[in-house]
């Protein structure tokens, strides 16, 4: 006599499919491709503020350490030797939260005398 | 059918890992620019001094919301920019000095210039 086999449950592989592909859709949307930041970066938070692009820039460490794509920069001139006419006009840094607010002035005020006709501070918006 | 889940799982990981869900901003710095003199104005600049925990305009404390009516009642007459000179003390770090200028944006008409140490 035969023992019954026991019944194989198929795979749902079609439910399977059509929560992952949710989840793919949900982060194609939702999220934004951008270069990794320095990991122990904490960006200055601010609220009432319109987005900007994910920054892609001068980072400047609490210590007053500049790195730009993980890389340890010298000084303003270094940075600004790489940068094109148009990034040259309008420079951006990350500073972090912590840094003396008179470094971030220095840094701005050798950033103008190096040609950069203004100087924008990337900030994190705070979660509304 | 296997292989087509397995892509769009591969498809999954990549953009679960590399998207990024915080959102930035930026906010212009107007530092002083050594060496050149500013255009002769016969507007009386503002003194702003801050502080960790305090912001002065012109001897007398406000909080950061306070700031733009104290501003109002400043100004008389609106075909002038008025000139803001901002002096930092010690200890004030980026976020206090960014959480001014956020401060300072929404009111018109005015030329706020950071004074470096």
């Amino acid at each position: 006599m035969r023992r019954p086999r026991p019944k194989r449950r198929r795979e749902p592989t079609i439910a399977l499919i059509n929560i992952v592909f949710l989840m793919l859709v949900f982060f194609l949307v939702a999220g934004t491709l951008s270069r990794p930041l320095d990991g122990d970066l904490d960006l200055v938070r601010t609220a009432d503020l319109e987005g900007a692009l994910p920054p892609d820039t001068l980072v400047v460490h609490p210590d007053g350490r500049m790195t730009y794509r993980g890389e340890t920069i010298g000084g303003v001139d270094a940075f600004l030797a790489q940068r094109s006419d148009e990034e040259r006009k309008t420079v951006r840094l990350v500073p972090d939260r912590a840094l003396p607010a008179s470094d971030l002035v220095r840094l701005a005020r050798e950033l103008r005398g190096a040609g950069a006709e203004s100087v924008m501070v990337v900030t994190q918006r705070a979660l509304e | 059918m296997t292989s087509l889940i397995d892509i769009i799982f591969l498809l999954l990981l990549f953009f679960m890992l590399s998207s990024t869900f915080s959102r930035f901003a930026e906010v212009e710095l107007a530092a002083a620019t050594g060496g050149r003199s500013a255009e002769p104005s016969d507007t009386r600049p503002t003194f702003l001094r801050l502080a960790e925990d305090e912001v002065s305009l012109n001897g007398q404390t406000y909080t950061l919301s306070e700031l733009p009516e104290a501003f109002a009642n400043l100004r008389e007459e609106d075909d002038d920019a008025l000139p803001v000179l901002v002096s930092l003390q010690d200890e004030v770090t980026s976020q206090r000095l960014t959480d001014l200028l956020v401060a300072l944006r929404p009111v018109q008409g005015l030329r706020v210039t950071v004074l470096g140490s």
